[in-house]
């Protein structure tokens, strides 16, 4: 009688579930297998596929272009992780204080997340303007000389750098502030029985209490740092000289401005396959860390 | 009495709208009824709505034909466009990029007219027909589009600046352009530097422009420095000093004299930021397409027209280029004859004047630049006068040399690229240009 309910119930179950199986099948594991396939392909959309074998990977680490893409993109994620992580932390925990107004600059500082990457890249690129812009009168004021922003190849990628941290802020800092309206005020109280209290008690008990939240971020930090791309077209097209572009980019540029599926496809898997080895590392880093309550 | 006079007059206006309407219900009749597809980039409100009204009066002419017309963002269009040509669910007729046409007719996506439309081509100026018209692996020269505008590259200034700093207005005769030195030296008179040192009025801007722009090519050519074989199939001579003078004067007007501002950004699509520039007074003249007349006429601003400087080659008369888009009909359309109509009333003077007195195109069609008919398109309120010096010149002007061009955008992203390491970086003018022939020929071969 049971297993005949079992079996009925395994019907409806996989009825209710068929749509979304189908529609993952169909939009999300057939263009991965097909994507991997071609990316063993040379392919211009209009001619046959050719089966290259690896010659496309081979090719990426061949090519000094994607090598420098790569190295931006490294960058570019090695700077914006730590400092995103660490500043919204601290920044969540100063708007978990009963403070007065303290709505208000959770709504602030939550504004450039829900604001269009277009809109505001747009308005940062004049921001860095370098003979009207806002930041070079601010240095200029303060006894400094102007930078050219975007157009100096030091510069630029720092540039695409800030706009991200500020774009990013709001978000991580929302994750982190639902992190720590979590943890249960008898562990504030305990520790400050114990004499454990300011900046030990945030590093001892609630920094390893929210380590699923941090582990979220940092994991969704470095996924979003490794596919950055809107801001990268619109702030300077990776210019100059390639000084900002970025694997998304040029798998983008490959696929659509060159045509050359084949190649771009490699580019999405050897950064897939990147951001996988990252994450494990992430996991495994925080499975490893100290941040246990002692 | 009374229903019988409603009657009459219902009966009456039955057989006057019958009179009125059958010869056009006729003329549809004789033919199905076929819906075409247009697909052009996104325009601004002038060029949409002249469209849309050329659409209109195109429906009316032929009432069985409907045309569907879709707007694509510039920025993504021939990636879109290709891509739907492609898999089959391409537009019937389509606007491209004069660039593009070798890469759609390598990849087999454009309908050879060659014979069909024989008549109208026929009419068109030499560079519109450069333009539109490629060497086949026959021998023969193919046309693969018709062709409504010309695009040429000049300078427009700031009358009341220039005027305030005591330069005369830029030269509009072939004749009597300034020298480069010349051109430098007044840049440098409009050129306006604050108490702390900075500058608050440049002289010029623009010129160092993506490449598959206007600037760049323009002054290569002018300067008689040819990076192409006959046949465009490779680079050649790209690092010879005529090259090395041009890059080498254009990066001075920025970093040696002080005369042109840092671009806003080097690598994103920055059009919108020198013309603000100019068009708020923080830059007396801007180097640029004479597309930009349109906006520049609607802007209020004393403004005005002049040629580029010369680099002193003897003969450099035949320098001026043009380009622009073109009408092409896909190789798969179910209706190619009516594509054709549509395309041909595209490329018409009916619909190209409303566009040229806006100041956006100049014409293409040699009889358009007749002294009779000039009057036609020529808008005194837009055209400033001294324009009618550059009738002639943009008649006998001569297609771009990036048209003509196989693999163009990945060329285009490769010489910019090589560019910007000389104008914002240290990379030297020999290394750059060695570094675009080698890259130019790497992609071509």
């Amino acid at each position: 009688m049971k297993a005949k309910k079992l079996k009925k119930d395994g019907r409806w179950a996989i009825l209710f579930l068929a749509p979304a199986i189908i529609g993952l099948a169909i939009f999300t594991l057939y263009p991965l297998i097909e994507s991997l396939h071609i990316s063993f392909t040379e392919w211009d959309l209009f001619s046959p596929k050719k089966f290259i074998g690896v010659n496309n990977y081979v090719k990426f680490f061949h090519d000094a272009t994607g090598l420098k893409v790569f190295k931006n993109t490294i960058v570019f994620t090695l700077v914006v992780v730590p400092l995103q992580l660490v500043t919204t932390f601290f920044l969540a925990v100063a708007l978990n204080q009963k403070i007065r107004g303290v709505r208000f600059f959770r709504g602030a500082y939550f504004l450039p997340t829900i604001a269009s990457m277009v809109s505001i890249s747009i308005v940062w690129q004049w921001l860095f303007n370098t003979d009207f812009g806002i930041i070079n009168y601010v240095i200029k004021l303060l006894g400094g000389s102007a930078v050219n922003w975007l157009t100096n190849p030091k510069t630029s990628l720092w540039a695409i750098i800030i706009v991200s941290c500020w774009k990013g802020t709001g978000y991580h800092m929302m994750i982190f502030l639902a992190g720590l309206q979590s943890v249960p005020s008898t562990y504030y109280e305990a520790a400050e029985l114990d004499g454990c209290t300011g900046f030990s008690r945030l590093i001892r008990i609630v920094l390893p209490l929210i380590k699923p939240t941090v582990l979220y971020s940092s994991i969704t930090c470095v996924i979003n740092s490794m596919q950055v791309f809107d801001q990268v077209m619109i702030i300077t097209g990776g210019g100059p000289a390639r000084s900002s572009s970025v694997m998304v980019q040029y798998l983008y540029e490959n696929a659509f401005d060159y045509y050359k599926m084949g190649y771009a496809s490699a580019i999405g898997w050897i950064m897939a396959i990147f951001i996988f080895v990252l994450s494990v590392i992430q996991f495994k880093a925080m499975d490893n860390s100290d941040f246990s309550i002692e | 009495m009374k229903k019988r006079s409603i009657s009459l007059l219902l009966t009456a206006s039955m057989l006057l709208t019958a009179a009125l309407t059958g010869p056009v219900t006729a003329y549809a009749e004789e033919h199905d009824p076929v819906t075409l597809t247009f697909w052009g980039w996104t325009a601004s409100d002038f060029e949409s709505k002249a469209i849309q009204n050329g659409l209109d009066e195109f429906q009316a002419m032929y009432p069985y034909i409907t045309v569907e017309y879709m707007t694509v963002p510039s920025a993504d269009y021939h990636t879109k466009l290709k891509t739907a040509l492609a898999s089959g669910s391409g537009p019937d007729v389509f606007y491209l990029d004069a660039t593009q046409v070798n890469d759609f007719v390598s990849a087999d996506l454009i309908l050879d007219i060659t014979d069909i439309a024989a008549d109208f081509t026929a009419t068109m100026t030499d560079a519109s027909l450069q333009k539109v018209s490629m060497k086949g692996a026959d021998g023969e020269t193919h046309v693969y589009g018709l062709d409504i505008c010309n695009v040429g590259p000049v300078i427009f200034y700031n009358k009341d600046l220039f005027e305030a700093a005591g330069v005369d207005p830029m030269p509009t005769k072939w004749d009597e352009r300034w020298t480069w030195e010349e051109f430098v030296e007044n840049m440098q008179k409009l050129t306006v530097k604050g108490d702390d040192g900075s500058t608050s009025q440049y002289g010029t801007c623009n010129w160092e422009e993506g490449y598959y722009l206007y600037v760049l090519q323009e002054c290569l050519d002018l300067n008689g420095a040819n990076w192409y074989n006959e046949d465009f199939t490779a680079a050649q001579n790209v690092d010879s000093e005529e090259s090395k003078e041009v890059i080498e004067n254009i990066k001075a007007l920025r970093t040696e004299y002080g005369v042109a501002p840092d671009p806003n950004a080097a690598g994103s699509d920055t059009s919108n930021s020198p013309t603000a520039m100019f068009l708020t007074g923080q830059v007396a003249s801007i180097a640029i397409g004479s597309y930009a007349l349109q906006e520049i006429a609607q802007s209020g601003l004393n403004y005005g027209v002049g040629l580029f400087p010369t680099f002193g080659r003897e003969g450099d008369e035949d320098a001026f280029m043009v380009s622009a888009d073109m009408k092409a009909i896909n190789k798969e359309s179910e209706h190619p004859e009516e594509a054709l109509l549509l395309a041909e009333y595209m490329s018409s003077p009916e619909f190209g004047i409303p566009i040229y007195q806006t100041g956006l195109w100049m014409p293409n069609q040699k009889s358009l630049y007749e002294e009779e008919n000039i009057s036609q398109w020529f808008n005194e309120e837009i055209y400033p006068e001294e324009w009618k010096d550059l009738i002639p010149i943009f008649l006998n002007a001569k297609d771009k040399p990036t048209d003509k061009l196989s693999h163009v955008t990945s060329i285009n992203d490769a010489v910019d690229e090589e560019m910007q390491a000389f104008y914002y970086a240290d990379q030297d003018a020999d290394t750059t240009l060695q570094n675009i022939e080698n890259r130019i020929n790497e992609i071509l071969g």
